[in-house]
């Protein structure tokens, strides 16, 4: 009963993913563009499209930094920027990003310069038109703080966590010496193997102090990752700015902590020849930054190759259904495509757990090989 | 021109193919050496685990800088 629940369950919300992706508006499926929107980030927060071509869902609020008049504005929606001014970026430049915007002030001068370019003639002027045309559009963007999908799901992801674990630190602050209850003995065990095997193992000395650290980076990123599984949610891990930022928090603390070894090893490597030194000064000073590059791209790839491999298997249903119009061909290809993407599903459910653990060690890693005095 | 948009797309893809051969081969190795390790002594399989994550996620690191690689030359093309 329990598991022909679950498979109901499941099966119900694919259905739900494919109703989304079934409507493209002038019935041509666009698989790239299709995927691509699934992964990417957006200034508004849809949960499926109507079969019109309209989504369902709520528009972001904007926030801008106008660089013409120095000040921040705040837009509760996209809409409203628009009608304060904002002109959008895509009605000069056709390979904008949809729903760039630009500032107000620029309306004017864009527009006697896009004529100028329509009707030059010269091939060599043209150019030069057109290259202060580009550098006018860099000038006129305005600095974007908006509240993007992504922003939305940090939020959540945040405060979710802080009410898990601020209940379960003051269960522990008030009753120390009683077995833990609940979720509290739930996210003890996980807890305690993030300490005892990644903190003790690679930090010996002063793990305590990283604790925290390995802790956030292992429960963000986990709870991101499964979030990043639940439909009407957005893919947040696989935004390579999110990953970078916590790239750049381990580097930083790297850096910061590191102690007299971890530089000698740097600029003057111990034990080789004189002549080999200058040559590992710099194989050094250069893996100073691919360590944290390669922590922003492995996690970045993980997550969305994931994301477009079962989009991908969801979407052939509609390209097989295509197909010499029959529909009959899709109806049978769903039957393979659910279930395959079903599979890789559960595959991510473990990716996501193992991604997490994977970069929580490195980290720790890298900052045990900083802080270690003596090996 | 024709002709330098084959070769980037060739390049591309040869050099994330190239890569993904060169990770296939480590990783199945690890794999491989960790399992008969296991198998003689399975008493230090934690251990063993987690050495074999960290040096797997060392050459998965590798083989996404090719991905990266080629994902840049094809932004050339």
């Amino acid at each position: 009963m329990r598991q022909t629940l679950i498979f109901i369950f499941f099966f119900f919300f694919t259905g739900v993913m494919v109703h989304a992706s079934s409507n493209e508006k002038d019935n041509e499926f666009n698989l790239v563009e299709f995927a691509l929107h699934h992964v990417g980030d957006s200034y508004s927060y849809d949960f499926f499209q109507k079969k019109d071509g309209s989504s369902v869902g709520f528009e972001l609020p904007r926030i801008l930094l106008n660089k013409e008049k120095k000040k921040i504005e705040f837009f509760i929606s996209t809409n409203q920027a628009l009608e304060n001014g904002y002109l959008e970026e895509s009605e000069f430049n056709p390979e904008a990003m949809h729903w760039a915007l630009l500032v107000p002030e620029a309306k004017m001068e864009l527009i006697s310069l896009k004529l100028k370019l329509e009707n030059e003639k010269d091939s060599i002027r043209k150019e030069i038109i057109k290259a202060e045309f580009e550098e006018k559009l860099t000038n006129y963007k305005p600095l974007d703080f908006s509240i993007t999908k992504n922003v939305v799901l940090l939020f959540f992801a945040a405060i979710l966590l802080l009410t898990v674990f601020i209940s379960i630190a003051r269960k522990y602050r008030k009753n120390p010496n009683v077995a833990p209850k609940g979720l509290q003995s739930a996210l003890e065990p996980i807890i305690v193997f993030i300490r005892d095997d990644i903190g003790k193992t690679y930090i010996p000395h002063h793990y305590e102090r990283y604790m925290p650290l390995l802790l956030n980076f292992f429960f963000f990123i986990w709870f991101l990752n499964m979030m990043g599984l639940i439909p009407f949610t957005g893919n947040v891990t696989g935004n390579i700015a999110v990953t970078a930022s916590l790239a750049v928090i381990t580097l930083l603390v790297t850096n910061f902590n590191g102690k007299k070894q971890y530089w000698q090893h740097i600029f003057w490597f111990p034990g080789i020849p004189v002549f080999i030194k200058p040559i590992m000064l710099v194989v050094e000073l250069v893996s100073v930054f691919t360590k944290p590059f390669a922590l922003t791209i492995r996690l970045f790839a993980n997550i969305t190759a994931g994301h477009l491999v079962v989009i991908s298997f969801i979407s052939l249903i509609f390209i097989f259904g295509k197909v010499g119009e029959l529909p009959a061909m899709g109806w049978a290809t769903s039957v393979f495509s659910v279930a395959f993407a079903l599979f890789i599903d559960c595959i991510e459910l473990l990716i996501a757990l193992l991604q997490a653990y994977i970069f929580t060690t490195l980290s720790a890693l890298f900052i045990g090989q900083a802080v270690e005095n003596e090996h | 021109m024709i002709l330098l948009d084959i070769g980037l797309g060739l390049g591309a893809g040869i050099a994330a193919g190239l890569a993904v051969l060169g990770a296939g081969i480590g990783i199945g190795q690890i794999g491989g050496n960790a399992s008969q390790a296991i198998a003689r002594q399975p008493e230090a399989s934690g251990k063993i685990n987690g050495a074999m994550i960290i040096t797997a996620v060392m050459i998965e690191g590798v083989a996404l800088f090719g991905v990266v690689l080629g994902l840049i030359i094809i932004g050339k093309a």
